[in-house]
């Protein structure tokens, strides 16, 4: 029967953060998520924590996991040990328990307008993209926005204005965008003090993916592309 | 139209990588030349002028040596600096850091081309 140690914090009450131990009886295929409900169901109703689709899909469910950041729906106990620390996302603010402050997370996402912006106005037809432009997208467009990049980064941690890897990952996905008309604009917006340059290309984005997608990749892309349009003179330099 | 960008960490990531590459070269060529090809380290030659003189035989490894002091002191302090920059810091400190970087360069470049001009 594992335990599991669990990160508890309760802003009502003056104590600091501390950890708690359960034991929860597993068994096979039993997944961090399903104990962590066993916890609240049967041991703790004061547990909190967030999940909804409980099939990898909604990234709600995204904490630290002995020592990996991932979505507790996917991880199985039996791949653990058998003592479990689980902690909450890192770089944000906890809430309580395992609900942190995503607010910094969404304002750096938005910031980069996740949205398509069209070369031209909308016709009566709708914008035409050949199965390789989008081919192109494949690797981009399946972040489902869990945060684990964003509390696995150690740039996010120092440098709260960096954009972090979430956003420079959807950045690529409208500049790779062959009916978008944005490029230069989000390219000037990435490669500010804030952006792809503060990456130090350590990985750690790429690595707990729970998507296996590749940030890092896709902000050394963004370092190529807006190095060339400075070259090519699309982008200027303000000063 | 072109789309203005503030572009400075752009070049500084640009040179880190170029100065590497130079860096890595250097290092290669250097080693080859001088321990390979003309062993002076185990032939019990190693000495202030028999280095001169190896490196004053061309005036390749004038211009090489020349560069290699400005490339590896932008390397190292621009390396050193993006490790300092991802701590948070005040605007002053960052400036007064800054400045303490841009004049221990320039005391280390023109220590290098001194050492540099007397040994050619």
């Amino acid at each position: 029967m594992p335990t599991f140690k669990v990160f508890r914090y309760d802003p009502d009450k003056n104590d600091p953060p501390y950890f708690q131990d359960y034991e929860v009886p597993d068994h096979k295929g039993m997944t961090v998520l399903e104990a962590l409900y066993y916890i609240l169901e049967n041991l703790d109703p004061t547990l909190a924590f967030r999940s909804s689709c409980r099939m990898g899909v909604c990234g709600s469910c995204a904490m630290h996991i002995d020592g990996q950041y991932g979505l507790a729906c996917e991880t199985q106990v039996a791949a653990l040990g058998n003592k479990i620390t689980i902690r909450p996302l890192a770089h944000m603010t906890v809430i309580r328990d395992m609900v942190v402050d995503l607010d910094p997370f969404f304002a750096q996402y938005e910031a980069i307008k996740p949205y398509l912006i069209p070369k031209n106005a909308p016709g009566p037809r709708e914008y035409a993209q050949t199965p390789r432009e989008r081919k192109k997208l494949d690797i981009l467009v399946d972040c489902i926005l869990c945060a684990s990049c964003y509390g696995s980064c150690p740039v996010v941690g120092t440098d709260e204005k960096y954009l972090g890897p979430h956003a420079l990952l959807k950045a690529l996905r409208f500049i790779d965008d062959s009916r978008d008309g944005q490029t230069n604009e989000r390219l000037a917006f990435v490669a500010n003090d804030s952006g792809i340059f503060r990456c130090h290309t350590i990985f750690n984005c790429q690595q707990v993916c729970p998507k296996d997608l590749d940030p890092t990749g896709a902000i050394g892309k963004l370092k190529m592309k807006s190095l060339w349009a400075k070259l090519t003179g699309k982008l200027k330099s303000s000063g | 139209m072109a789309v203005k960008i503030s572009s400075q960490s752009m070049w500084t990531w640009m040179f880190q990588r170029l100065s590497g590459l130079f860096l890595g070269f250097f290092l290669v060529t250097h080693l080859n030349v001088h321990h390979l090809f003309h062993d002076i380290t185990s032939a019990g030659l190693i000495s202030f002028e028999t280095v001169r003189t190896n490196l004053a035989s061309s005036g390749f490894w004038k211009v090489y040596y020349f560069l290699f002091v400005p490339f590896i002191v932008f390397h190292a302090l621009n390396g050193l600096w993006a490790i300092i920059a991802d701590y948070r810091m005040p605007g002053t400190l960052s400036i007064l850091i800054k400045t303490a970087f841009w004049i221990f360069a320039a005391a280390l470049i023109i220590t290098g081309f001194f050492t540099l001009k007397n040994l050619f």
